[in-house]
């Protein structure tokens, strides 16, 4: 349903992405895991437009597009079928909660007001905030502003949700609520795509989980074949520092 | 100079024979602060360019007009700069006073305004602005509906200072004989043969002062319900 290849990027002359390739069918949870640096956050990017790939193709419901020579209005087209949650939220500051999720309806897809105000009070009673519509997002815990973050991608009924690090700016207490919150959206069958460090979640969530290293997509499979016994090396090495195999009881 | 004993009886009497001379000065002050806001939007729009010559231009314009006293840029562009224009056969003696002084006051202020627009973009995360084109908003429209009203925001306090630093520049149109409170302030001491000066300028400080006072407090008024409950934290 979601297809990259060969997806290249550099930043001048540093190459970040070196031809990246992934597949997403739909209704599929995929974790792409990595250490810092290796990309991660800039293939999302890439996927949402919000950095422009140097090559590749992106296809999304079969629409494709190549990054060499996608103009505007396909990029406005292609950005329609992803939402972004972002580490740091990223809510509307001049926004109250539910105007944070009515926003993209009303201004973007044009539906009447009244219509747009149901929803997003819907999507908010699912994340758990529905006493927090008329508040602003400095007014919340970062927890909050992130389920916020989470139903404002929904209202957008995205083809693919693209999650980075949605909880790594969170205080430890605050994880949980989040991580509750995006288990649900994956029970209701929404494709996600999610850049995460917390391997038990990932384990947990995903049915695909995809391991980057400098640029490159060196692994991929099962949450137990990535995670618990991994073929590559450099997987093997990476997921050794999580111990993952030896804490968690299957 | 006579030596009349000082009569802060005559200070209200001054007052409003002064304040005749007030639509003047306003016309002044909001027709150079339209004028100087667009000028500025222009100059910080040209500053975020793409384009390297376009930002090298603004940024020359803004350190040189920066650099000038009001007076001195006054005195050139309205003594100076006519000369130049005769030189190249354009006559421009037939220019209204009053609308030329207006377009050097909002040269002189547009430095400024162009800085505090673009230092209160810059203000603003540009992760307001890719939140909002991932949720398929265009440019356009992240702007004026998340970016622009975060950064008024932060603007309107240095808004309210650079208007009234906009009002007292006002005062130095008298150089060129417009008649605005300053202006009307010196006609009634040269009719009255120069003996009320301390009187006559009190009143114009009073009556300047007031007006600082009531933009001031209603600037704070504005900051306080603009920004109530949309504080940012990031
Ligand atoms: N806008 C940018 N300009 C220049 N270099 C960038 C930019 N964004 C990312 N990079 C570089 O690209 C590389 C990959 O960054 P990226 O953020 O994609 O890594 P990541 O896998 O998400 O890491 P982390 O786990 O720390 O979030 C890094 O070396 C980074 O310095
Ligand atoms: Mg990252």
């Amino acid at each position: 349903m979601l297809e990259v290849r060969g997806v290249k990027k550099s930043f001048g002359k540093n190459a970040v992405l070196k031809g990246v390739d992934l597949s997403v069918a739909k209704g599929d949870v995929v974790a792409i895991i990595g250490a810092s640096g290796s990309g991660k956050t800039t293939l999302l990017r890439c996927l949402n437009f919000l950095e422009r790939a140097d090559e590749g193709t992106l296809s999304i419901g079969g629409d494709e597009v190549n990054f060499k020579s996608v103009n505007k209005k396909e990029i406005h087209r292609l950005r329609g079928k992803t939402a972004m949650v972002f580490q740091n939220y990223c809510l509307f500051n001049n926004k109250t909660v539910l105007q944070n999720v009515t926003e993209g309806l009303i201004v973007v897809r044009k539906i009447p007001k009244q219509q747009a105000i149901e929803k997003a009070t819907e999507l908010l009673v699912k994340v758990g905030l529905s006493d927090k519509l008329d508040s602003y997002p400095s007014s919340l815990s970062g927890g909050q502003q992130q389920r916020v973050g989470i139903a404002r991608a929904m209202a957008q009924s995205p083809d693919v949700i693209l999650l980075d690090e949605p909880t790594s700016a969170l205080d430890p207490e605050l994880v949980g609520e989040t991580l509750a919150v995006i288990r649900n959206v994956a029970k209701e069958g929404i494709t996600m795509i999610i850049v995460t460090h917390e391997m038990l979640f990932a384990y947990d969530i995903a049915n695909k989980v995809v391991f980057i290293d400098e640029g490159l997509v060196v692994e991929q499979g099962t949450p137990t074949e990535v995670l618990i016994s991994p073929k590559e090396e450099r997987t093997q090495r990476f997921i050794s520092r999580f111990n993952l195999s030896s804490n968690y009881s299957i | 100079m006579s030596n009349q004993p000082f009569k802060a009886g005559l200070i209200p009497e001054y007052v409003i024979k002064i304040l005749g001379a007030f639509p003047t000065t306003l016309i002044l002050a909001v027709a150079a602060l339209i004028i100087g806001i667009a000028i500025g939007a222009c100059l910080a729009a040209a500053s975020f360019s793409t384009k390297k010559p376009v930002r090298v231009i603004a940024s020359g314009y803004i350190h040189f007009i920066r650099g000038i006293p009001p007076l001195v840029l006054i005195y050139l562009l309205y003594l100076g700069f006519p000369q130049l224009m005769k030189r190249l056969g354009v006559d421009m003696s037939a220019v209204d006073k009053k609308a030329y002084m207006i377009v050097i006051f909002a040269i002189a202020i547009s430095a400024g305004f162009s800085e505090m627009m673009r230092s209160s973009f810059l203000a603003i995360d540009k992760g307001q602005t890719e939140a909002a084109l991932s949720i398929g908003m265009t440019k356009l429209q992240a702007f004026r509906r998340i970016v622009f009203p975060q950064a008024f925001g932060v603007a309107l306090p240095s808004l309210g200072n650079n208007i009234i630093m906009l009002i007292k520049l006002t005062s130095l149109g008298f150089v060129i004989g417009i008649v605005d409170l300053m202006g009307k302030a010196r006609i009634i001491i040269t009719i009255g043969y120069r003996t009320r000066m301390l009187e006559v300028y009190l009143a114009l400080a009073v009556i300047y002062w007031a007006m600082c006072f009531l933009l001031e407090r209603l600037n704070k008024h504005l900051v306080r319900v603009y920004t109530k409950g949309k504080k940012q934290t990031q």
